[in-house]
């Protein structure tokens, strides 16, 4: 009985024209401008960032060194130690000699870093915030549009925000999550306008944001050196290509009974 | 190789997009795209026409087409002049021009510069390499190495110079390195096979047959490791310093890669069936290497 009456009344709900003409569509306008001007002001604001060639090398080695670790088992023993004893050897391997300080950059002190992560902000958070303050200021209370499908009252929060009405049906979209749909959905178009790698697209961008976070940590190559040098000098060498020719023919006269099937395993290997 | 020959502009930065992504060369394909459909349309690339350019020049220089790759080459400086990009293609330029000692010139310049440009250091073996001074491509690739210890191009790279100066051990460290790197491509593990083969003796045999069984085991495809497996393990088996034990066991597995790649050939009709073993046993009888 009440789920008709609700039902009867999210029918009936007539929007004004207006809305769709001074909320619905500047809201995308707007969004996509913004995103368009945020791309041409990174490209502004972008430097080059300067690396180190001996962060590029410790960060080489400790690949290499990892490489080492996992995929030893193929070499045979004498390759192993041979590489094993350039990285760990007491008197002349790499991570003993190779003595980096321990550097910590403190954010404040390195101007370049301070400038860095001011643009960061300038192009990334600050419209974001700013924007999206804005719209919600302006355009608050709104209920702009609706999804053609009917949808669960977990929706709610997501496509109503700023509207908190219970009979409201799930379907209908309010003018702040219009925005954040917009944003967040864009991203196509701006490939289509800007080409691709634009530095529009603000999920993008989030998304960087937080892998960036886990990368940029405050890497020190002594520590570093020190696990791997530790890792390496516990790790165990196994030749696992060991009688490998046998376990071959001995496992080939099963195998050959499916051949075909065995061939297409195997080039998927490859 | 390409069949279409009428192709929408749409199509064609498709397909460079694809390359650009895969880092396939394509340098016919590209120019003539480049030609027929994409460079009349060049304003409609957007901010993607610059890498689009980039491709073409390379294209241009690597098929000596010498007024093309100046004309994009220019647009190109002009619309970034201080890029580290663009002065690589000009080295490139330089270099196919033969002007080898101004390209090496300009190319210590970019990396006192900038010394983690790889692609510099790269370009500057590939000029000494083209130049037929191995000794000094193999010493700079060495120490580009030193620094850019996880490359795998430069190892692979440097695998091949060894060998080309006949330095089968280092070569043998070369692959042994890629095989580090990627250990589940079997390509890596049939080359460091075919080096350890070449350099016979019965330990190197003996791991020749591993690394073979090992690419086999990865790809039943390769005919090439199953022949090296039967020349190697049949070298091994006339070695008359290795284990009675040993030699009854691989006695089998020469055997047994026999009746393997004779059943490869079984479809055709030039050997016989029962002749097919004895035949394939001469012919690689002649093939193998007096160790």
């Amino acid at each position: 009985m009440l789920f008709k009456i609700r039902a009867a009344m999210a029918d009936d709900l007539v929007l004004d024209p207006d809305i769709r003409s001074w909320v619905f569509v500047p809201i995308i306008i707007i969004t996509f401008l913004v995103g368009i001007v945020r791309h041409y002001i990174s490209i502004l604001l972008s430097s080059q960032k300067k690396v180190e060639i001996l962060q590029v090398q410790d960060s080489q080695a400790m690949i290499r060194a990892r490489a080492l670790r996992e995929n030893g088992k193929y070499l045979p023993e004498q390759s192993y130690q041979m590489r094993r004893y350039f990285f760990n050897d007491d008197d002349t391997g790499y991570f003993k000699t190779q003595k980096r300080q321990a550097q910590q950059p403190n954010p404040m002190s390195d101007p370049n870093m301070m400038t860095e992560m001011l643009k960061g902000n300038v192009t990334n958070v600050l419209p974001m915030i700013l924007i999206g303050g804005w719209i919600n200021w302006t355009f608050s209370g709104f209920v702009t549009s609706k999804v053609p499908f009917p949808l669960t009252l977990r929706f709610k929060p997501m496509l109503q925000r700023g509207i908190e009405l219970q009979s409201l049906d799930a379907s209908w979209v309010s003018s702040a999550s219009w925005y954040f749909l917009n944003v967040f959905g864009l991203r196509s178009i701006y490939t289509l306008v800007l080409g691709e790698n634009n530095a529009a697209d603000q999920s993008r961008v989030m998304q960087e944001q937080m892998s960036g976070a886990a990368m940029a940590m405050p890497q020190d190559p002594k520590a570093a050196f020190k696990a791997e040098w530790e890792a390496l000098e516990v790790a165990k060498h196994k030749w696992v290509l060991k009688n490998l020719e046998q376990k071959l023919i001995g496992g080939g006269s099963k195998v050959n009974n499916g051949d075909s099937s065995n061939n297409g395993g195997g080039s998927k290997n490859s | 190789m390409m069949e279409r020959t009428v192709t929408s502009w749409q199509d064609a930065r498709e397909l460079f997009k694809k390359w650009r992504d895969e880092n396939e060369r394509r340098s016919e394909e590209v120019l003539e795209l480049w030609i027929s459909a994409l460079g009349p349309n060049v304003s409609k690339l957007g901010d993607e026409k610059w890498m689009v350019l980039e491709q073409v020049a390379t294209a241009a220089l690597d098929l000596h087409n010498m007024p093309l790759a100046d004309d994009t080459l220019l647009e190109l400086k002009g619309r970034f002049p201080k890029s580290e990009r663009v002065k690589l293609l000009q080295v490139c330029r330089l270099q196919a021009l033969n002007r080898h000692d101004e390209a090496l010139k300009g190319l210590d310049n970019m990396i006192a510069r900038d010394p983690t440009n790889s692609a510099a250091y790269k370009r500057k073996i590939s000029i000494l390499k083209g130049q037929g001074r191995m000794v000094e491509a193999i010493k700079e690739l060495a120490d580009y190495l030193t620094k850019f210890m996880s490359d795998q191009e430069g190892w692979s790279e440097l695998c091949d110079l060894y060998l080309g100066e006949g330095d089968y051990a280092k070569a043998v460290f070369c692959a042994e390195e890629l095989i580090l790197h990627t250990p589940h491509n079997f390509f890596v593990h049939q080359r460091l096979a075919d080096i350890r083969y070449t350099m016979g003796g019965l330990d190197n045999l003996k791991l020749a047959v591993a690394y073979y069984s090992q690419a086999y085991t990865l790809n039943n495809a390769s005919l090439r490791a199953l022949c090296g497996l039967f020349l190697a393990s049949s070298n091994l088996c006339s070695n008359p310093r290795l284990p009675a034990a040993d030699k009854k066991e691989l006695t089998k597995v020469v055997g047994w890669t026999a009746k393997e790649i004779s059943k490869r050939y079984s479809g055709s009709s030039l050997l016989e069936e029962a002749k097919q073993v004895d035949m394939l046993e001469n012919v690689f009888g002649n093939l193998q290497i007096q160790a």
